[in-house]
């Protein structure tokens, strides 16, 4: 099992395919079906379209986590660009700048078991994210 | 021939061009979809799969649906299988499998941001709505002006603004002896919930809200054991409540003098978003009710006011038969300034008058009083009417400068055969003859009191018979909505007829007074020549 974190930073299309490497690696280790594993590299590549697409650059760091027995892919996606001014509208899928663009942002949250996001407007944003080993959806 | 091979390249550019355009977003798809498949198929790489990532998001831009994706996609599989050998075939299998996976999740992934989005959107345009509804709810609320009426309505809105099998809206002072007032709204599921009105398990809600002033959720679980819902879960023993919901109504002392209880919401529980609502209405009808119980105060006293300035009993003059009848304005409007008097004067003579001091209220009522007494003190003085309605026309502005008063004023005389009459901006009387004939008096009056203060009065003549009737009222009696003269014509027909004057005038104003009339009425009818 791979121990400790990984940390990629991302800033092109280049680094987001590493980044979904790592993730699907980590998450083919631990065990987690290849549906599960391409639902992380999704949401890897999701989070880390909206890091060039909102702030140009920042990192997602990649670990194993244990809880009660279950084992999981964790994703966190930091950046420290303009931040989300109302996160619920981001969550919504409600983007003033127009598009759908951010639909992917709901849209990972649902296709990952845990999902939280943290922003502050001028700060940046993290978005972490986790999927369990045998659990396509949240119960 | 070179012209015309130039000819032909131009005009397979322009092929091209229109080929392009009318290239539909699936071809467009299916192509470039093909071409990172078959990237994919030669080299297995992360960044071929982050491809169909961005395929499978532009799907979605496209408004492909899954049918479409995947038909793509097999389409894709197919021409590499056949071009495969033989022994390669298993292994586009596996790597197709991967990038379609991956197309679909990221397929997926937008679909349900979409679909997010689309059911918040559809839950906005329903608060929305509800905010509409609510907007409506105030306007009407806020027209009625009786706490029956507010409490009626804000049961049917209620319910059907935020959704509920029943509603129950009432309002219990403390000092209430008889239950307050209670109005309830329900579907036919929500009938049985009529059991609540006048049980104990609203005063259980109520003591709850006394203490708490604000409003209440349960759930159907919750509504189990808990305060303040015990008595409304032993009602709905055995039966699905799927929640319920009670706001209270305040005073503006911020103490609790009624509430609005939502039982069983058709669409599961009760969320924080109907609490809203709740909170708002609550808000609005709290006002409303305080202003109805300001209103009918009011009313209560320039009732009481009027009613003591009226004649409580007309006097006994020989030879004339009286009777009389006044009727307050509907419940919630203040009363108006309707007034008559009949006075026995020197020589025989009788003073009858009516009158109606336009304006509403307790300030309409107190002026009407002090008319009264001046007509009476005028009148006894033994001047003419014209005189004595003159003497009110200057006296009127004195009291309140911001009232006009119509009138009536006869003064009967049995040694003549005629009697004086002023009338002064006041609806015609109605004479009817021994006979039946009846004819209103309306040859040209004059101006009603508090218009100019010199203005003169012209003084009538009018012929009473004996076995004739004097018919004389305010306009709160005939002022229908069909119009006056549809008013006018029923009274006529009404005040036909022998028999007791005063069973005569309670007829009259029963079938002539308007249903649910806003505006007081008086009537007096005189009898000459009969005991």
């Amino acid at each position: 099992m791979m121990s400790g974190e990984t940390r990629v930073r991302v800033g092109g299309d280049e680094e987001v395919v590493v980044a979904r490497q790592h993730g699907r690696t980590l998450a083919t280790e631990l065990g987690l079906s290849r549906t599960e594993a391409t639902l992380v590299a999704t949401a890897i590549s999701e989070v880390a379209r909206n890091i060039v697409q909102y702030a140009g650059q920042g990192e997602i760091v990649l670990d194993a986590v244990n809880s009660s027995g279950r084992v999981g892919v964790r994703v966190v996606a930091r950046d420290t660009g303009p931040g989300i001014h109302r996160v619920d509208w981001a969550l919504a899928g409600e983007d003033p700048s127009g598009g759908r663009v951010r639909l992917g942002l709901p849209g990972a949250r649902r296709l990952m078991d845990e999902f939280r996001i943290e922003s502050e407007v001028g700060k940046g944003t993290t978005v972490t994210m986790i999927k369990w080993k045998g659990g396509w959806r949240k119960k | 021939m070179e012209g015309r091979v130039e000819e032909e390249v131009t005009g397979s550019g322009r092929n091209l061009r229109l080929s392009s355009a009318e290239t539909s977003p699936l071809d467009a798809f299916e192509h470039a979809y093909a071409r990172a498949f078959h990237r994919y198929l030669a080299q297995t790489s992360e960044h071929g799969l982050h491809r169909a990532y961005e395929l499978g998001r532009q799907a979605v831009s496209d408004e492909l649906g899954l049918l479409d994706l995947s038909a793509v996609h097999h389409r894709a599989v197919a021409s590499a299988v056949e071009r495969a050998e033989r022994q390669d075939a298993q292994g586009v299998l596996e790597a197709a499998t991967d990038f379609f996976l991956q197309a679909l999740a990221a397929f997926q992934m937008v679909q349900l941001g979409i679909g997010e989005a689309e059911e918040r959107a559809m839950l906005e345009k329903q608060h929305a709505a509800q905010l509409h509804q609510l907007a409506d709810a105030s306007i009407a609320i806020n027209a009625s002006s009786s706490i029956e009426g507010i409490l009626q309505l804000v049961a049917e809105r209620a319910r059907r603004i935020i959704g509920a099998h029943c509603c129950i809206a009432g309002v219990q002072l403390t000092r209430d002896r008889d239950g307050g007032v209670w109005r309830i709204s329900h579907s036919e599921r929500g009938a049985r919930w009529r059991q609540l009105l006048g049980g104990v398990e609203l005063s259980e809600l109520l003591s709850f809200l006394a203490d708490t002033l604000s409003p209440a959720r349960a759930s159907a679980v919750g509504l189990a054991g808990e305060q303040p819902w015990t008595g409304l879960a032993r009602m709905a023993k055995g039966s699905t409540v799927r929640g319920c919901i009670v706001a209270p109504l305040l005073s503006p002392r911020e103490r609790c003098i009624g509430l609005i209880l939502l039982v069983d919401a058709p669409g599961g529980e009760f969320t924080e978003k109907d609490e809203s609502i709740l909170t708002q209405l609550t808000q609005v009808v709290s006002v409303a009710v305080d202003n109805a119980r300001l209103y009918q105060r009011e009313h209560g006293i320039a009732e009481t006011l009027q009613r003591g300035l009226l004649p409580s009993k007309l006097p006994d003059i020989p030879g004339i038969a009286l009777a009389a009848r006044y009727v307050p304005g509907s419940a919630g409007m203040n009363v108006g300034g309707d007034w008559f008097d009949v006075v026995a004067l020197a020589n025989g003579r009788t003073g009858i008058a009516i009158g109606d001091v336009v304006g509403r209220g307790v300030r309409a009522a107190s002026v009407m009083g002090q008319m009264r007494t001046a007509f009476r003190a005028y009148a006894l003085g033994g001047e003419s009417p014209d005189a004595v309605v003159a003497r009110l026309n200057r006296l009127l502005p004195t009291l309140d400068p911001d009232h006009f008063s119509t009138m009536v004023y006869v003064r009967w005389d049995p040694a003549q055969t005629v009697a004086n009459l002023v009338r002064a901006g006041h609806p015609p009387p109605l004479v009817v003859e021994p006979q039946g004939r009846t004819r209103y008096l309306d040859r040209a009056g004059s101006l009603p009191l508090g218009v100019l203060p010199d203005a003169e009065y012209h003084l009538d003549q009018v012929r009473l018979r004996p076995g004739s009737t004097l018919v004389l009222y305010t306009d709160g009696l005939v002022e229908h909505q069909a119009g006056l003269d549809a008013g006018l014509t029923q009274l006529e027909r009404a005040v036909t007829g022998s028999g007791d004057l005063q069973a005569i005038c309670d007829r009259v104003v029963d079938e002539v007074l308007p249903a649910h009339s806003v505006d007081d009425a008086a009537l007096l009818m005189v009898r000459f020549g009969e005991e």
